[in-house]
C-alpha cells in the first residue's frame, strides 16, 4: 500500500515538473529584406513532431534547426533538471506592413501544443539600404561608421514627446525621450534638471535596453524608449521642458586599420568617440484649475479617485486603540493627496493618521493608493456613528470637480478592561472638550501697580490704631483687670514665707527685749498668715468667726483650737506678770508650732 | 439742514473721544468681536492693571486662537491673584494647546505645599487675613484680661496667640507674594524660535521651543538676548522679541 501512495506521489511530481510550455520568440519590427529568426523553445527533450507554421509574407530562408539542451543540477541537495528544445527558423521579409506570425504545433509525448501567434512588423527599409536581404538587421544597423568619423544629426539623434501639451494644474505628463541611432552607440547618459514648474518622477524602465528596428521618416533607425518622466505641473502657464543634453559614446570604425590586424592585436578595429545630443525642447501649456464650481474644501487632488473606508480593528472596546483604515486609490497627483479629514464623534482621543504610500509610477502617471490609518480611542461605550468622509477631486477626464465620499460607519463600542472615561490619565485629554470660562463682567477697576493695600501707609496705620484701642480699652477697664489679676494665688503661696519673715522679726525683737513690738509682730504672723492662707481680708478677720472660717476651709478643731489657743496665748502673755524672758520664748515657740502644723495640713490637702 | 450735519459730525466726534470701558469690550467680547474686545482691554491696561481685564483679554486672544498671547494675560492675572480659579482653568486650558510639553522639575512636597499656601491668596487679600486675624486676637485677649473664669481665660489666651501668629504668617505670605509680582522672572515664547547656546545668532542651536511655552529669565542683563531656562532645567539663549514677559 505504501509503495502505491510513494509511486502516485513520484507521478505526481513528474507531472508537475513536466508542465510543457511553448513559448516564441520574434523581434517586434524588421526592416524588409532583412533576415531574421523566430524560435519556438519547449520545455521537453521528447519531441515527436513539430508542424512549421505557413510564414505568409515571408521567405522560410533556413529551418527549423533543433537544439536540445538537457540539465541537470544539484543545489544544497536539491535536483533539478531542465530540458529545452529549441526551433529556430530563418525568414527574410519580403514586403513591409504588419504580420501575425501563426505559432508552430509541437508535439510532446503524445500531446499537441500551439505556441501563441505573434505580431511583427516590417518596416519599408530606407534608401540607403540596398543590398536588401544580403544583410542581417544587427549587422547593419550597428554597423560602426567609417567615413572619417563624422556623427551626423542623422545618424544619432533624440526625440522627445508628451502625451498631452494642454494640461491642468496638477494633471500628469508623460515625457518620453527616444534614441534613434544608425551607428553603434555604445553608451548614453543624460540627467533631467529641475524642471521648474513640475514635479518631476522618472519611470523606472528595464537598464538593459531594447533596440527595436523603425522606419523615422523614411529612414531605417535602431529605436529604443531611453528614459520616461512623469511630470506634474505645480503651476499654470506656458511651461517649457529645456533641451537636456545627452553625453554618448560612439564606435567608430577606422578604415585604415586592417580588421584581420585588429583582431589580431585586440582591438576591434574601431576606435570610440563621445558625441553630446541635445535633446529638442518641449513647451507645455498648463491651465489653471477652474475657479468655478471649486468645491471649499477643495483636497488639491486632480485625476481620478475612489474613497473607501473601514475599521481594521476588532470589536471596538472603550479605552482600546481602534483603526479607521481610508484608502483613496486611482491615479493622478497621488504623492500630493492630503489627508482627508475624519470628523470624529467628539469623545473619541484621536491621534495624527499614519499615511502608507502604496502607489507606483507607471506611465499612466502615478496610479495605486494612498491609505490613510487614524488611530482612535472611543473613551465612552454604546452606540455611536463616523461620519461619512468626503473627499472632492478634479477629474480630468471630465474637466470637472468631483465628490466622492465614504459610506458612514455605525459603531457599537462596549465597555474595556482599559481605562474609561473617568480615568484616562493625562489631564490634557480630560480638558480637550472643554471652553474656557466666560469673562468676568462689572465695571474695571484699574490700579497702579505698586497700589496695595498690604505694606501701604493705610495698612500699618489700621494696625497702629487697633493697637491703640485695645490699649485704651485696657486702661479703661485696668481695676477690673486688676481684681481678675491672679494675685489670689500669689498670696497664698507667700504667706508662710510672709509669716517666717515675721517670725524671725520677733525673734530679733525677744532678743532685744522689745515686748509690746514682739507681741505685735508674733499677732500680726498669725492673723496675716490665716488671712494670707485663707483669702479674707485682715479687717474681716477676728478671733470669734477664725474658728468658724478654719473649719469651713476644712481644718480639724483640735488644729483651729491649738491655733486660737497660740493667739489667745499671745494677747493674754502681753499684759500677765512674770518673767517676761521666758514667757516671750514660750509664746513664740507656739505660734512657730501652731502655723508649722497649720502649713501641714494645708499642704496636705491640697495634694 | 446744516445745523443737524454739523451736530452730528460734532457727534460721531465725540463718540470717537469717548474713553473705551470694560463695558464696552465685556460687550465686544459677547457679540464674538474679539479682535475688538482684545483691543480695548490692551487700552484699558495701559492705564492701569486689573486681574479681571487680564483675564478678559486672555480670554479674547484664545478665542481669536492667538494661544501664546492669551497664556502670557492669564499668566499676568494667575501672578496677582495665585488663588484664582478661573484663571487657572482657562491656563490650563490654553496650556493644553501648546506644542511644547515640558514637566516640571519635581519638588519636595512640603515646599510645593507651603507655596500652594501661599498662592491660595493674593497679597492683599493677605493683608485683609492679616487684619481680620489682628482685630481678633486683640480681642480674644481682653477676654483673657476681663473674664474671671478659668476656662474662658485659657482659651482666650491661646487664641489669642495662634490669631497673632496668623498675623505674623499672613503678612510673611503677603510679602512673598509682592515679591513674586516684583520680582517676577516668568516669561511666554510668542513665536517658535531657536534657542542658542550663546547670546548670539551664530551660536548652536540646542532646542526649539514654540509660542506659549512658559520659560523662566535668568539673565536679563544683555538688551538683545535674555538668558532662559525651562521648568525641566534646560536653559539657552533667546532673542528679547521673541518673548513677553509676565509682569
Amino acid at each position: 500500500m505504501k509503495r502505491y501512495v510513494l509511486l502516485l506521489l513520484i507521478l505526481v511530481v513528474t507531472n508537475l515538473s513536466a508542465q510543457i510550455k511553448v513559448s516564441v520568440q520574434v523581434p517586434d519590427a524588421v526592416a524588409v529584406g532583412d533576415r531574421f529568426r523566430i524560435e519556438y523553445t519547449v520545455n521537453a527533450t521528447d519531441v515527436e513532431k513539430v508542424t512549421t507554421p505557413v510564414f505568409s509574407g515571408f521567405e522560410l530562408l533556413y529551418g527549423p534547426s533543433t537544439s536540445t539542451m538537457h540539465s541537470y543540477q544539484i543545489i544544497n541537495g536539491k535536483q533539478s533538471s531542465a530540458n529545452r528544445t529549441t526551433f529556430t527558423y530563418t525568414l527574410m521579409a519580403q514586403k513591409a506592413g504588419n504580420y501575425t506570425i501563426p505559432g508552430a504545433t509541437i508535439v510532446v509525448e503524445g500531446k499537441a501544443y500551439k505556441a501563441r501567434a505573434t505580431k511583427l512588423r516590417v518596416v519599408a527599409s530606407g534608401g540607403s539600404a540596398q543590398q536588401q536581404g544580403q544583410r542581417s538587421s544587427n549587422q547593419q544597423l550597428s554597423a560602426p561608421l567609417s567615413k572619417g568619423g563624422r556623427i551626423s544629426a542623422k545618424d544619432l539623434f533624440i526625440t522627445v514627446t508628451a502625451n498631452k501639451t494642454k494640461v491642468y494644474e496638477q494633471e500628469a505628463i508623460l515625457l518620453t525621450y527616444k534614441v534613434y541611432t544608425r551607428i553603434n552607440l555604445t553608451q548614453l547618459s543624460g540627467k533631467m534638471p529641475d524642471l521648474k514648474g513640475f514635479l518631476v518622477q522618472e519611470v523606472e524602465l528595464p537598464t538593459q535596453k531594447n533596440f527595436s528596428v523603425e522606419n523615422y521618416h523614411g529612414e531605417i533607425y535602431r529605436s529604443c524608449v531611453w528614459s520616461q518622466y512623469v511630470l506634474f505641473p505645480q503651476q499654470a502657464g506656458k511651461l517649457k521642458v529645456p533641451s537636456i543634453v545627452f553625453d554618448g559614446v560612439v564606435v567608430i570604425q577606422d578604415a585604415s586599420i586592417d580588421p584581420f590586424d585588429a583582431f589580431f592585436n585586440g582591438g576591434s578595429g574601431g576606435f570610440e568617440k563621445k558625441k553630446s545630443i541635445n535633446s529638442p525642447s518641449l513647451a507645455i501649456e498648463v491651465k489653471p484649475l477652474p475657479t468655478s464650481n471649486r468645491p471649499a474644501n477643495f483636497s488639491q487632488a486632480v485625476g481620478q479617485f475612489t474613497i473607501s473606508s473601514k475599521i481594521i480593528s476588532a470589536q471596538p472596546k472603550t479605552g482600546d486603540a481602534m483603526t479607521l483604515r481610508v484608502t483613496l486609490s486611482g491615479k493622478g497627483n497621488m504623492k500630493l493627496l492630503k489627508t482627508p479629514e475624519v470628523k470624529f464623534p467628539s469623545d473619541f482621543e484621536t491621534y495624527a493618521p499614519k499615511t502608507h504610500d502604496q502607489t507606483k509610477l507607471t506611465t499612466a502617471g502615478v496610479t495605486g493608493s494612498m491609505t490613510f490609518d487614524y488611530l482612535v480611542v472611543p473613551r465612552k461605550e454604546g452606540k455611536t456613528t463616523i461620519p461619512s468622509i468626503a473627499y472632492s477631486y478634479f477629474d480630468t477626464e471630465t474637466h470637472t470637480y468631483k465628490r466622492i465620499v465614504t459610506n458612514p460607519i455605525e459603531l457599537n463600542i462596549v465597555k474595556g478592561k482599559g481605562s474609561t472615561y473617568k480615568g484616562a490619565g493625562s489631564s490634557s485629554i480630560d480638558i480637550l472638550n472643554q471652553d474656557i470660562r466666560y469673562i468676568k463682567l462689572g465695571k474695571e477697576n484699574l490700579k497702579d501697580s505698586s497700589d496695595t493695600l498690604w505694606n501701604s501707609a493705610f495698612y500699618w496705620t489700621i494696625y497702629a490704631v487697633m493697637l491703640v484701642a485695645f490699649s485704651v480699652v485696657s486702661i479703661m477697664l485696668r481695676t477690673h483687670i486688676r481684681q481678675n489679676a491672679d494675685v489670689i494665688r500669689i498670696r497664698g503661696k507667700g504667706a508662710m514665707k510672709l509669716a517666717s519673715k515675721r517670725m524671725k522679726k520677733a525673734a530679733i525683737l525677744l532678743h532685744e527685749a522689745k515686748q509690746s513690738d514682739f507681741y505685735d509682730e508674733v499677732m500680726r504672723a498669725l492673723i496675716g498668715y490665716i488671712g494670707d492662707r485663707f483669702q479674707i481680708p485682715i479687717a474681716e478677720l477676728s478671733k470669734d468667726n477664725m474658728f468658724a472660717t478654719l473649719t469651713s476651709k476644712g481644718i480639724r478643731e483640735e488644729l483651729a483650737e491649738t491655733f486660737l489657743k497660740a493667739l489667745t496665748d499671745c494677747e493674754f502673755a502681753r499684759f500677765a506678770p512674770g518673767d517676761p524672758t521666758d514667757t516671750m520664748d514660750s509664746i513664740l515657740l507656739q505660734a512657730t508650732n501652731a502655723i508649722n502644723e497649720m502649713e501641714q495640713v494645708i499642704r496636705k490637702q491640697k495634694k | 439742514m446744516r445745523n443737524l450735519f454739523l451736530s452730528l459730525v460734532l457727534f460721531v466726534f465725540a463718540l470717537s473721544l469717548q474713553a473705551q470701558t470694560k463695558a464696552n469690550a465685556d460687550s465686544a467680547y459677547s457679540k464674538e468681536k474679539y479682535e475688538e474686545a482684545a483691543k480695548i482691554y490692551e487700552q484699558l491696561l495701559q492705564k492701569g492693571e486689573d486681574i479681571s481685564i487680564f483675564y478678559n483679554l486672555g480670554n479674547a486672544y484664545y478665542r481669536i486662537g492667538d494661544i501664546p498671547r492669551a497664556i502670557l494675560n492669564y499668566e499676568k492675572a494667575l501672578l496677582r491673584d495665585p488663588g484664582n480659579a478661573d484663571v487657572r482653568f482657562n491656563l490650563a486650558l490654553s496650556r493644553s494647546k501648546t506644542i511644547d510639553k515640558i514637566p516640571d522639575e519635581g519638588e519636595m512636597f512640603f515646599v510645593s505645599w507651603t507655596k500652594a499656601l501661599i498662592n491660595n491668596f493674593s497679597a492683599d487679600e493677605w493683608a485683609e487675613i492679616a487684619l481680620i486675624a489682628m482685630s481678633f486676637g486683640l480681642v480674644l485677649l481682653l477676654f483673657y484680661l476681663l473674664n474671671t473664669r478659668v476656662v474662658v481665660r485659657k482659651v482666650g489666651f491661646f487664641s489669642a496667640i495662634l490669631m497673632l501668629l496668623i498675623v505674623l504668617l499672613a503678612n510673611v505670605f503677603a510679602k512673598v507674594q509682592r515679591s513674586q509680582i516684583e520680582n517676577a522672572t516668568g516669561a511666554i515664547i510668542m513665536n517658535t524660535t531657536n534657542v542658542k547656546s550663546t547670546p548670539n545668532e551664530s551660536g548652536t542651536t540646542l532646542f526649539l521651543l514654540h509660542g506659549g511655552t512658559k520659560v523662566e529669565i535668568t539673565d536679563a542683563s544683555m538688551t538683545h538676548w535674555k538668558e532662559i531656562a525651562l521648568s525641566d532645567g534646560k536653559k539657552g539663549w533667546v532673542m528679547y522679541h521673541k518673548l513677553e514677559q509676565i509682569r
